[in-house]
């Protein structure tokens, strides 16, 4: 269910091929980007929403060393995201 | 929760860590804790105020983010609003991170319920040079703007006062609604036709259809269920819009920029503030463990080094001298009666009171790390470890709490929202070691060990550790197979701590101690004052000495006599009971000191296995109790003391049969 949701979602907003993907981890300390989509089930989709992870938002990771949780600032908050929620969180560098 | 005719309900809301407990103690004079941690309120509370004039009833809402059952919190709110109809809402707003608390109020203007907004924090937002100018953001949104500093009370009444005259107002209502954006209002529409005539009483169809749109879960099987055969339709058309929840949400934000742009000036990116620098280095991978280790080694240094000649000071002067006080003032009375007051009530209830200079310094200190912000820092830097027992980086809080007493501790895994990580958590709390049953290690290591006592002791501490990181595993195994833990944290700014949330805190946490002390340890030191003493009045011969020499042979393969199995049980009462238990029953006096005593009856593999349960035992009474509490459930709580205590029998036998296999200590 998760999978197929997942698919089905990043085909949508990147037709196959289009361009490589970045996620959240990619981005080292300083650097910022733009959310383009998240992936994962709904209940964590609409939770980090809720916290600002909107589409067309802008993050800036203030903390990745990869391994740990990162640490990002969005709409003047700072998170702390699992390495692994960070990744469902498809960005495009600035 | 029914409403009484008279009197208005003022219903406090916001998302975690924006003050509104601050706001909410400030009216209503309560002690309640607060803490710079998101989501110390997790029930909602109410009490009765008098304002100009006026009875009012004023709730305080759990924190939450927004209005989707994403968390327990988040259920409890809605309904409450939904439901309760309070007559209006003051949402809480944090200044700084304004656009998003917009969030929550973008859900909240689509309940038919009045708001007035407070924007809190307005000095530190100023300070770090973001400017808010209330009465734009009043005029774009069309709902009463009003600034608050809560720490200081600024600002707080006329937000009460704006608050009552909207609920007077209520017909007059008519707010700023946030729109979905154009391409899925005719589904939101369609939705909402379908639907329309099922929707149960208080709530609001569009509501309800902007929920399904959404994909909250509650909202989907509570219609699912209602709508029976209907629901296909319904649910086809949501399987084609499945990605809507985007367009809600992003609508929102759209409608959230729109509604500051006049309103709010941010500084240029770019400028570092206090918060950045200190995080640069707080949460470095290499200096943030050092630092964490820095400031708790300080931690428990302190508490030592000033707790521990403060307790030997009350043992002295409250237990003891005010015990032969009362034996001597009691020489008249049944030997049984001296003996309950001066042995059970004074000896029991009064042996935990001396330990309250050190709870006191450690979670004064504790409070100060809270309050200062700097604990979301620790939880991110332990992450990776707590992941090794199967928890993750919220979970440190509880754990270091542990140290000082496991009860509170056990209370702090409140700020664990998935309720199975919660459960675990509330397990793996009591592994770690209190104050109380290390200081028996510290004790007795160097008479079983001599100069290796330093290194068995740690040694022994590690064992708990291991312990815990074992069951971690075991229980995330069968409790959340194959489910990670998502791990989000706000990591609130650094502020100064303040003296007056640290000591409500620490008001809060040594009531949660006393009152298991007065209830619970009150009853069972009696009772076990009782066993010890009857039938011939003393305890050679009472019930607790006969069951002990029954348990005689199981002992032995433990390396222990009845004495020690006796010490260990009384260590349920109170972990450092341990100690007064075997002077008692070694009968230590001014012939005979412990040491001597123990080193008599014992050899150091017993000694070994004998202080490795005493580490591993069942938690004392109190903790148990919390547990139950925590848990609501009889089920965990009896398998976890039945676990605890086959573990620690398992290991003590494993460690002296090991000993004697290789003739150590033996």
């Amino acid at each position: 269910m998760r999978n197929r949701f997942r698919n089905q979602h990043k085909h949508h907003s990147h037709p196959a091929g289009s361009q490589q993907y970045f996620s959240l981890i990619d981005l080292l300390a300083e650097q910022s980007g733009v959310v383009l989509d998240i992936s994962g089930d709904k209940q964590l989709v609409n939770r980090m929403i809720s916290l600002g992870f909107t589409i067309g938002a802008q993050v800036k990771v203030l903390n990745n060393q990869r391994h740990g949780p990162i640490l990002v600032s969005i709409l003047g908050s700072h998170f702390a995201l699992g390495r692994r929620e960070a990744d469902l969180i498809h960005i495009q560098p600035l | 929760m029914k409403k009484q005719t008279p009197g208005l309900t003022i219903a406090l809301a916001g998302q975690p860590n924006v003050g509104k407990s601050t706001v909410y103690n400030y009216l209503t004079g309560e002690a309640q804790y607060v803490s710079n941690w998101p989501g110390k309120t997790s029930e909602s509370r109410m009490g009765s105020i008098h304002f100009h004039g006026e009875d009012l009833r004023l709730v305080d809402l759990p924190g939450t983010y927004s209005l989707t059952a994403n968390s327990i919190e988040e259920q409890i709110a809605r309904q409450y609003i939904i439901e309760e109809k309070p007559d209006v809402l003051l949402v809480i707003l944090d200044a700084v991170t304004l656009e998003r608390n917009l969030y929550l109020v973008a859900e909240l203007l689509c309940l038919p319920v009045p708001l007035v907004l407070a924007v809190n924090r307005i000095d530190l937002a100023a300070s770090q040079g973001i400017q808010i100018d209330p009465v734009k953001l009043q005029s774009a949104l069309r709902v009463p703007v009003v600034e608050l500093v809560a720490q200081q009370g600024k600002g707080i009444e006329s937000a009460l006062s704006a608050a009552l005259q909207a609920a007077k107002q209520k017909d007059s209502w008519q707010p700023n609604h946030p729109a979905i954006r154009p391409d899925h209002q005719t589904v939101l529409s369609e939705l909402e036709t379908m639907i329309e005539k099922l929707v149960p009483a208080p709530y609001p169809a569009d509501w309800v259809a902007l929920k399904l749109l959404e994909g909250d879960q509650l909202i989907t099987d509570k219609m699912k269920a209602l709508m029976g055969a209907d629901w296909d339709q319904v649910h086809a058309l949501l399987l084609q819009h499945d990605d809507a929840f985007f367009a809600v949400a992003g609508g929102r934000y759209e409608w959230i920029a729109r509604m500051v742009e006049a309103a709010v000036t941010r500084p240029k990116a770019g400028m570092l503030t206090r918060t950045d620098k200190i995080d640069r280095y707080a949460t470095h991978s290499v200096w943030g463990v050092l630092i964490l280790i820095l400031v708790m080694a300080a931690l428990f240094g302190f508490t030592f080094a000033a707790g521990i000649p403060l307790q030997t000071w009350l043992e002295i002067h409250l237990v003891q001298g005010f015990g032969a006080w009362m034996a001597s003032l009691l020489a008249a009375a049944p030997p049984w009666l001296e003996s309950l007051v001066v042995k059970g009530l004074i000896g029991g209830v009064g042996t935990v009171l001396t330990l309250l200079p050190i709870l006191i310094l450690f979670f004064f200190g504790m409070g100060l790390l809270e309050d200062s912000g700097y604990m979301a820092r620790a939880a991110f830097v332990t992450d990776r470890l707590m992941h090794t027992f199967g928890l993750h980086g919220k979970s440190f809080l509880p754990l270091s709490f542990s140290v000082g007493c496991n009860v509170p501790a056990v209370m702090e895994s409140r700020v664990i929202e998935d309720p199975k990580a919660r459960l675990i958590t509330i397990l793996l709390t009591p592994f770690i070691p209190c104050f109380p049953r290390l200081s028996v290690i510290v004790v007795l290591a160097p008479i079983f060990f001599g100069k290796d006592a330093f290194l068995i002791s740690i040694l022994l501490f590690s064992l708990p550790i291991i312990l815990l990181a074992v069951s971690g595993k075991v229980l995330h195994e069968v409790l959340q197979k194959g489910q990670h833990n998502a791990f989000i944290m706000e990591l609130p700014l650094y502020q100064t701590p303040k003296l007056g949330a640290i000591l409500k805190s620490l008001w809060g946490r040594i009531v949660d101690f006393l009152h298991g002390a007065a209830t619970i340890i009150l009853f069972v030191s009696v009772g076990l004052w009782a066993l010890s003493y009857f039938p011939g009045g003393e305890i050679g011969s009472s019930y607790l000495a006969l069951w002990g020499q029954r348990l005689d042979p199981l002992s032995r393969f433990m390396g222990l006599d009845w004495q020690m199995s006796v010490a260990l049980i009384t260590s349920m009462l109170r972990s450092e009971n341990t100690l007064s238990t075997l002077s008692v029953l070694y009968g230590v006096g001014p012939q005979l000191n412990l040491s001597q005593a123990v080193g008599a009856h014992l050899v150091p593999a017993a000694g070994l296995a004998f202080l490795a349960m005493q580490i591993l035992f069942i938690p004392c009474i109190a903790t148990i109790a919390t547990i139950r509490t925590e848990t609501k459930s009889w089920g965990w709580t009896i398998g976890y003391v039945v676990m605890r205590l086959l573990t620690a029998l398992g290991i003590g036998a494993l460690i002296f049969q090991f000993c004697r296999l290789i003739q150590w200590g033996v």
